[in-house]
């Protein structure tokens, strides 16, 4: 019973997004990129690290579609190699703040009083602060480097998730099937995590998808300030901080990879905005 | 209201002290002794105590949180770097940061309304679909690229607009644009959902039953009640723009606050880091807070809750 009502939910959710076309536009661009990231090193005309100095800041030409920048690394190469590392990174941060964010937020939602208190309110404190300076001020403390800057994205998402969460669960929780659950002496965590979590997934998921896009623009932020993944890691904004010191002689190197960084995001909002359309049919023209 | 703006006023102090421990505690947080980082790698052991002595870093935590506190306050805590005090350093900054967010502000929240009452008024028309195109497509603009795209175009290939610095208004511009497209698009999106939503109230289909021209339904009923929400956006996002703007500031070279706290970074000047991150994070709240108690005053409902 369960299975099929899931099936066929999940199916018409499918199908509202394939009527929509913004938001299957979103989906056609990740999964794109997830593909190039995926197949980079096949499909990438060269190492996205070898120096050729030969061919230093030469503009788009048939060997190098992208042009080259001022080692002679080949831009193209780099901007693909980017997609790992944008999407790796935002990726892993979301899903570590998902799963800490929902499970903090639900408890917070479920159990109420005073461990609601503790918890959100400390939770408002790191929302006090403006995501990307948070983020800056984890790299100040922690250093730049890969991990770091998805412990920084997960710093500020979490609470971020944390409130959709319990907001959700607080609803949920005054549903019948959940009254009906406590009377025949279902157990609290029991009740939460079988009946009260399923039912409040939909929009977590839509606020992941969503963060998706925020951590990518983090990401490239960070990089583009000198505080994100170092050089000669291949990293849309920092080869885009690269290519301002050159902007007077070499302008093409600031366009493609700020062009990955916005056609990423852009996919993720599309697809963000159209699952919530799909998930929440009556709530379209709101 | 008053009572409102009270209690308000109240939930702030928990959140400005939360703020301020974070703050004070980021140093701590470094791994390694402060003292060190700060003193740099080839300290000798003298300068390593002098500044342990002069942040009163051999003291306990609670009592080195006063000190901090204490001496952002009076001067005495000062940076590393000039030996000047923080709040010194760091206001002129803030005013730079201040100037820009609010030049954006003002011309995000004229194209957002703008764009936004049109999307509304010609729902599911062409018009719409393009208003809320753009929208999207402004909010996944870096910040950054499009601050490089429009130097390409408007510095380097036409020559119509310095690309850096600050000076008179031409200055401005760029570095405004930049920072507000975003701000721009969700005013536009808040707007137009927030119009259609009241157009889709009873009083304005009696308003329409009456005979009232439409000009004047849109403009006088339906926006009036409409703005309350889009107002709240606007307040919010002028909060982020003041932390945002490290973004903009730094392809602008824009002499603000973000950029320097940045630059402290690298420059390992914890103090200004510190109180920088501090200042724009209490204005943040603060900003908030004058949020919710407009928000309060233009909708009496709100207050007795």
């Amino acid at each position: 019973m369960e299975t099929t009502r899931r099936a066929e939910s999940f199916f018409t959710i499918m199908r509202r997004i394939r009527k929509n076309k913004m938001a299957l536009f979103g989906t056609y661009i990740v999964l794109a990129f997830v593909g190039i990231a995926i197949f980079a090193p096949w499909i990438s005309p060269y190492s996205p690290t070898a120096q050729d100095y030969t061919v230093s800041l030469q503009g788009p030409t048939w060997a190098h579609p992208f042009g080259t920048d001022i080692y002679g690394r080949d831009v193209l190469s780099r901007v693909i190699y980017g997609a790992r590392i944008s999407l790796g990174i935002s990726f892993v941060a979301v899903l570590v703040s998902v799963i800490i964010g929902t499970i903090l937020g639900a408890i917070a939602g479920y159990f109420g009083g005073a461990l609601d208190e503790i918890i959100m309110r400390t939770f408002d404190v790191f929302l006090a602060f403006p995501t990307i300076l948070l983020a800056i001020a984890i790299i100040a403390i922690l250093g730049p480097g890969m991990v770091n800057i998805a412990i920084a994205i997960a710093v500020y998402s979490i609470p971020q998730f944390a409130r959709v969460s319990r907001g959700t669960v607080v609803s949920v929780k005054a549903n019948e099937y959940v009254e009906a659950a406590r009377s025949i002496g279902e157990g609290k965590w029991s009740i939460l995590m079988r009946y009260i979590l399923p039912n409040s997934i939909a929009p977590i998921i839509i606020q992941a998808t969503l963060r998706m896009a925020t951590a990518i623009l983090s990401i490239a932020g960070l990089g583009f300030l000198g505080l994100g993944v170092q050089p000669p890691t291949p990293e849309w904004g920092s080869d885009l901080s690269l290519a301002m010191t050159y902007i007077q002689v070499a302008p093409y190197l600031g366009i493609f990879p700020g062009l990955a960084v916005f056609l990423v995001t852009m996919g993720f909002n599309y697809f963000g905005d159209g699952l919530n359309d799909a998930l929440n049919p009556k709530l379209k023209d709101r | 209201m008053s009572n409102f703006i009270l209690r308000r006023l109240l939930l702030l102090i928990p959140i400005f002290i939360g703020v301020s421990i974070l703050s004070f505690l980021m140093m701590h947080l470094i791994p390694g002794d402060p003292a060190r980082i700060m003193a740099g790698q080839d300290a000798t052991y003298q300068e390593i105590q002098s500044i342990r002595v002069e942040f009163g870093l051999d003291k306990s935590l609670p009592v080195q949180y006063v000190l901090f506190m204490k001496g952002v306050m009076d001067g005495s805590l000062k940076s590393i770097k000039t030996q000047r005090p923080v709040l010194k350093e760091i206001y002129p900054r803030f005013l730079n940061t201040l100037e820009l967010s609010l030049v954006s502000i003002v011309i995000s929240a004229f194209l957002g309304l703008g764009f936004g009452i049109v999307a509304a008024v010609k729902h599911n028309s062409w018009l719409d679909n393009l208003v809320m195109g753009f929208s999207l497509f402004g909010i996944s603009m870096p910040v950054f690229w499009l601050g490089i795209l429009l130097i390409i175009v408007f510095a380097l290939i036409l020559g119509w607009l310095p690309a850096a610095g600050k000076g008179g208004i031409q200055h401005i511009i760029l570095p405004s644009i930049t920072l507000g497209m975003a701000t721009s698009a969700i005013i536009a999106r808040m707007t137009r959902a927030s119009m259609l939503q009241v157009m889709n109230q009873d009083f304005i289909r009696t308003a329409d039953a009456f005979g009232i021209p439409q000009r004047k339904i849109i403009y006088k009923y339906t926006l009036k009640n409409a703005l309350i929400p889009v107002v709240t956006v606007i307040g919010l996002q002028f909060g982020y723009m003041l932390g945002g703007a490290v973004l903009t500031e730094s392809v602008f070279g824009w002499p603000g606050l973000g950029r320097f706290i940045v630059d402290s970074i690298f420059a390992r000047d914890y103090p200004v880091v510190q109180v920088g991150i501090m200042l724009i994070a209490l204005t943040f709240v603060l900003v908030n807070l004058l949020v919710d108690i407009t928000y309060a005053f233009l909708d009496p409902r709100i207050r007795r809750r």
